[in-house]
């Protein structure tokens, strides 16, 4: 007999009997009958949160995000910007309304922006909205911020400039914007800073030249500052 | 080589994967002796074999696939013996030091049959230990104490030489 064989009988005989199985089974079966209930329901539990996510990924994927906006790309031949409709909608306990108001004239490359002469027309009497119009230094290279009276109906809105217009929706607590529109030759560049916050600066490369909306929701009303 | 034990792990592996109560049958008792003995407490190596047990019969549909299940029953069980060592330690470093400072007579560990082969492996660092009783107590393989440890079958020969030696120079192997 070699010394492994003598150490392994030396061993058993010291660690003592094997105690016998079959009692502490039975005597584990209700816990061990708990065990596989209790991780059957925390895997279905696991299943139908996974499933959960999947769905909401599948609908986020497929519907599309009303917060990201929409990016409409202008044909270079397009040079002159001749009238935009701006809808303001409201909600009201009574009734609905529409207010539609001519937005200003542009002419391109001209970066004169002429205010609307025509003051809004409502359709609704009971409503009035002031329309988001945007102002600019004529004849200056320079810019200077105007900060326009607030629109004070929730709904949705277009705010021009120089380099482009974008369109915001109201909703009374949040601003959200739903589309950036870039003239020829302008770039836009989005920054929101928040839900009552929206900045879009519109840059020129040559010549080098730049145009900013600025939204801020304030009591329910959008007070736009463009430069 | 432990050809005789590895086979009839295998074997009896193979022949009973889908059985859970044969399994146990078969193997609880072993575990729990082996593990006893690497621990020096049978009832801590009882209860971490029997919610090894737990746990696979909660996975049995995963567990039984497996090509060895025992060996899974084995490593979860280890682990939570690691796991409940470790708890100890600071407990048992702080009664061994009253028990300098105020000698009474401490009953012996909880093992039962207290023997110089006991004491001198539970005197052993805890690889060489549970290494040695893997291999001499379950008849293990160097690979399945390998894969039961988590280490390399070269750290496993190294831990039962060192653990042959260090029994050797107490006289307890020739």
């Amino acid at each position: 007999m070699d010394g492994d064989e003598r150490l392994r009988q030396r061993l058993r005989a010291a660690a003592g009997e094997t105690p016998s199985g079959a009692p502490v089974l039975e005597e584990l079966r209700p816990r061990m009958v708990r065990e596989r209930r209790r991780r059957r329901i925390a895997l279905a539990g696991t299943m139908s949160g996974v499933l959960l996510i999947g769905v909401a990924s599948a609908y986020a994927l497929t519907g599309r995000d009303d917060t990201e906006p929409l990016y409409v790309d202008v044909p270079p031949a397009s040079s002159t910007f001749d009238t935009a409709t701006t809808t303001v909608g409201t909600s009201g306990a009574t009734s609905q309304s529409s207010t539609t108001v001519p937005s200003p004239t542009v002419g391109l490359p001209s970066t004169t922006i002429a205010r609307p002469s025509v003051p809004a027309t409502t359709s609704a009497p009971t409503t009035t909205a002031a329309p988001p119009v945007s102002t600019g230094s004529p004849g200056s290279t320079g810019s200077t911020g105007t900060t326009q009276p607030p629109s004070s109906v929730p709904g949705t809105a277009t705010y021009d400039s120089r380099g482009g217009s974008i369109t915001v929706r109201n909703t009374g607590t949040q601003l959200v914007l739903v589309s950036v529109t870039a003239r020829p030759g302008w770039t836009p560049e989005t920054k929101e800073s928040g839900p009552i916050d929206i900045e879009v600066k519109f840059r020129m490369a040559n010549p080098e030249d730049e145009a900013k909306i600025h939204l801020r929701l304030q009591g329910g009303q959008i007070v736009p500052e463009i430069e | 080589m432990n050809r005789h034990g590895e086979l009839v792990e295998y074997a009896s592996s193979a022949r009973r994967t889908d059985d859970f109560d044969a399994l146990f049958a078969e193997r609880y008792g072993a575990l729990v002796r082996s593990l006893g003995a690497a621990f020096g407490d049978r009832e801590a190596a009882a209860d971490a074999v029997q919610e090894a047990f737990v746990r696979a019969y909660a996975r049995w549909w995963r567990v039984k696939r497996l090509e060895n299940p025992t060996a899974w029953v084995r490593r979860v069980a280890l682990n939570l013996m690691v796991d409940e060592s470790r708890r100890r330690a600071p407990r048992e470093r702080a009664l061994a030091k009253v028990a300098t400072m105020m000698p009474v007579e401490t009953p012996g560990p909880s093992y039962g049959e207290e023997s110089d082969l006991m004491s001198a492996l539970a005197e052993l660092p805890k690889q060489q230990r549970i290494a040695v009783c893997l291999y001499y107590l379950e008849d293990l393989s160097v690979a399945e104490v390998a894969a039961a440890m988590g280490l390399s079958s070269g750290a496993v020969k190294y831990h039962l030489n060192q653990g042959r030696n260090a029994l050797r120079e107490r006289g307890e192997v020739d």
